[in-house]
């Protein structure tokens, strides 16, 4: 008996779901599709690294600051107002007082942040950001909605290190303590998107209808992986999605791209490709031969033929864009074959020598990976590419057990930061600082704590030029990053923005004619 | 090299390779065959002091450029000559299939051998590692194995070869069983000869016909597995080219280059052909019910 009831009750429940689900459907829900060639690893934003985690963390979670949209100005976040102690070292955040956590886990208030920092400063946490963070002394809940930061010694871009979502994003406290390990699965933010499914092959985000500026205008994201970057184009030419981020720069695919109606925005990421080399690696301990490497890349050739124009030549470890930037009176490295065969003969490797060149596979990295292997050829070094998945290849530089590499990594603008990342002790390890450089250590703390904007360009220039004469890595050029989306249907696309990803909250779809 | 590969079988069995030379001139396939393939050892074994370019010399100004006298069948996206990296890539993918081949029907014949000879728990534990081997798809086997030795080209042969290894033992252990009974065996082991001398005095020639037959139609299957393997991105890294690899890089020009990956492709259907016609003529001329060449019969 008690079984017939449970079934009869069952296909009624079933039906009635049936029912609303095609409810839904007729209301059309307003869905905005991503494809992407690499999956996403984890939605916790104290260990993304890779961009597409990026992507998601600035959505799903909100910073204390923030860009404003198409700029690189900062703006509140969660953050109604902020001060500054005149000796840079107290910062005092108000927050907004109407900010949830998704799935009802309660208002945004100091304890969360506090906990959010102290999080990613916790040496068991792992995270990648901790360094960046390294200036932080403490972080006090002084009320419900006011947190203090003081500092151990004055950062002038720790006001770039409050936004969203790199290095820090606010995640709920109950949120972690409720679902520990499994947060990565399943966040716990305040963003205007809500995460509700995960899979290998898609990624649901559905609107968060209590965001504070107000619901957004599209009712779901999907965010769908699908690995093979010429099934991706043949999508993209379809209209099955939306957009997409990382695309080969290759003009005959541009233009078929354009055929089929995208739209194509050379969002310039401030991006920037640098050639790592390990110093392990016997002979790229040799400065000659580093140099020869770096004339004999023809850099305008691969920006030419391989990028389709849309990279730019970089004679700085320090990428254009960035506060602190300069190339004047650095010291230059052209395409010049004969020299560079010269240094390395005088290195003492007239023959050249064999090496392997590690890349991974995206399109943004293995053509002008491949590129860079024939012209090496050509001053006669053997080059072996290995190509490899994203996450391996990331690995072999975090722990520095590549030989030679090229990385195109994606930073808050500011010289401070790639300089920590890539050329200061703090950088390794774990880290990207392969050549584990560490002869400028005290020159980039002490450019950081500088607060006069216009002495801390002078020591910038110094450390610059001073980084192009040793070479830790070599500087190839800013990268663009073409960007297709679907005139047609969707509106509100960036044209202009400085971390990865975009924000899904301004995106509108067209009604189709 | 290749002269004497050819010479050695028929100096030993001259009655064997005058019959298959009949074959070929009766059989105009098979003779396209061996054509096709003598030509793409040759050219594979030449190709370093043939007057090609280097298949690694890049040209960005010179992309993409469609066949020309210059360069035959075009260059492809970085400027490189697809012909000089069919033939680079035909002397990889040849090497694989062939190596592979041999080291997998020499384990293959080996286990196969033992199997059907000494029969009962030998037998069964070989088999049954057999039957594990062969239940898996070849392509599958393959590529997991790659997958997790990472990829090289002797990771890539060896893959191939142990994806080829339950093809022989099966086949061999069944010819062996009938070998194992026939007179001038039980008269060798009457004479009181040792196990190892009648396995290659007198069962090893007799179930060689089988063997040979089983080797022509491996090769191409192992060079189209190789093929697939780079294809995906498992076998032999780029810039090495190898047919597989050729096509994969090609793929993405597809609209606009169609050249790259085509010419490659043709090369692979022609090779594979080759090998098959001959496989199949080779099968036939050892086939004592089709032909009735007593003489062959006996091998």
């Amino acid at each position: 008996m008690n079984r017939r009831i449970l079934g009869i009750g069952g296909t009624i429940i079933f039906l009635a779901a049936l029912m609303m689900a095609s409810a839904d459907g007729n209301a059309k829900e307003k869905v905005f599709v991503i494809g992407d060639a690499s999956p996403v690893t984890t939605l916790d934003p104290a260990a993304s690294l890779i961009s597409q985690n990026i992507m998601f963390a600035r959505n799903l979670f909100q910073g204390l600051l923030r860009y404003k949209f198409n700029s690189i100005e900062l703006e509140g976040d969660l953050a109604k107002s902020w001060r500054v102690s005149p000796d840079g070292l107290v910062y005092t955040f108000q927050l907004r007082d109407n900010v949830h956590f998704h799935k009802g886990f309660g208002k945004v208030t100091a304890e969360d942040v506090k906990f959010s920092f102290d999080r990613v400063m916790d040496p068991e946490t792992r995270s990648p950001m901790r360094s960046e963070l390294a200036s932080v002394k403490e972080v006090k809940r002084i009320d419900e909605l006011t947190v203090e930061i003081s500092l151990k010694e004055r950062d002038a871009v720790f006001l770039q290190k409050c936004i969203r979502p790199r290095p820090l994003a606010v995640v709920s406290r109950k949120g972690v303590e409720k679902n520990g390990k499994e947060f990565a699965r399943n966040p716990i933010g305040s963003g205007p998107f809500v995460f509700q499914s995960m899979s290998r092959e898609q990624i649901v985000l559905a609107a968060n209808p209590e965001y504070w500026e107000g619901p957004p205008k599209i009712d779901k994201v999907i965010y769908k992986t699908i690995p093979d970057t010429d099934t991706l184009i043949m999508v993209m030419e379809k209209g099955d999605i939306h957009t997409t981020q990382i695309l080969p720069r290759e003009k005959v695919i541009l233009d078929r791209l354009r055929a089929a109606g995208c739209d194509i925005k050379p969002l310039d990421r401030g991006a920037w490709h640098h050639l790592k080399l390990n110093p392990d690696f016997k002979p790229f301990a040799d400065i000659r031969v580093r140099r020869a490497i770096a004339h004999g890349i023809d850099r305008d050739e691969i920006i030419q033929h391989v990028l389709s124009g849309t990279g730019q030549k970089l004679n700085s470890l320090v990428p254009k864009g960035f506060f602190g930037h300069t190339e004047e009176g650095l010291r230059r490295y052209e395409y010049d074959p004969k020299k560079a065969k010269e240094l390395l003969a005088e290195a003492g490797y007239p023959n050249g020598f064999e090496v392997t060149f590690d890349t991974h596979s995206s399109a943004s990295y293995l053509p002008v990976a491949t590129a860079i292997q024939g012209q090496l050829e050509k001053i006669g070094i053997k080059v072996k590419l290995a190509v490899m998945d994203q996450p391996t290849w990331m690995k072999k530089i975090t722990s520095a057990t590549t030989q030679m590499s090229i990385y195109l990594p994606v930073r808050v603008p500011d010289a401070d930061i790639p300089l920590m990342n890539f050329f200061h002790t703090a950088g390794f390890p774990p880290g990207a600082n392969v050549m584990r450089y560490n002869k400028l250590d005290k020159e980039i703390d002490a450019a950081r704590k500088e607060l006069d904007p216009a002495k801390r360009k002078q020591m910038y220039h110094v450390i610059q030029k001073r980084l192009m004469e040793d070479l830790p890595a070599i500087p190839l050029f800013m990268m663009q990053y073409p960007t297709p989306y679907r005139p047609d249907v969707i509106a509100g696309f960036p044209d202009k923005d400085p971390i990865w990803g975009f924000d899904f909250y301004p995106i509108r779809l067209l009604e189709k004619k | 090299m290749i002269n004497k590969e050819i010479l050695k079988p028929k100096k030993k069995k001259k009655g064997m390779g005058k019959v298959i030379f009949r074959f070929l001139k009766q059989n105009p396939l098979a003779l396209f065959g061996a054509v096709v393939i003598l030509i793409s050892i040759l050219a594979s074994l030449l190709v370093p002091i043939l007057p090609f370019q280097d298949p690694l010399h890049q040209n960005l100004p010179n992309r993409l450029k469609p066949p020309s006298a210059e360069h035959l069948f075009g260059t492809d996206n970085y400027g490189r000559d697809v012909l000089s990296r069919v033939i680079w890539g035909g002397r990889i993918s040849l090497l694989v299939g062939i190596f592979s081949v041999a080291i997998g029907s020499l384990i293959g014949v080996t286990m196969g051998v033992i199997s059907g000879y000494f029969g009962r728990v030998v037998d069964t534990v070989i088999m049954r590692f057999t039957d594990i081997l062969l239940s898996f798809p070849a392509l599958l086997l393959a590529m997991a194995i790659c997958a997790a030795m990472g990829s090289s080209l002797w990771n890539v042969i060896i893959a191939i070869s142990i994806v080829t290894v339950p093809r022989f033992s099966r086949l061999v252990r069944g010819s062996t069983l009938s070998v194992k009974e026939a007179d001038f065996v039980e008269a060798a082991r009457a004479l009181g000869q040792n196990k190892a001398k009648i396995i290659f005095f007198h069962i090893l020639p007799n179930v060689f016909s089988p063997i040979l037959v089983l080797a022509t139609l491996w090769i191409p299957a192992a060079i189209i597995t190789e093929a697939s393997l780079s294809f995906l991105g498992l076998g032999i890294m780029p810039p090495t080219p190898t047919w597989g690899n050729i096509i994969n890089e090609g793929k993405s020009y597809l609209q606009n280059a169609p050249w790259i990956s085509i010419f490659s492709g043709t090369i692979i259907v022609l090779v594979v052909m080759g090998f098959n016609f001959v496989g199949d003529a080779v099968r036939d001329a050892f086939d004592p019910r089709l032909k009735g060449e007593r003489e062959v019969g006996r091998g």
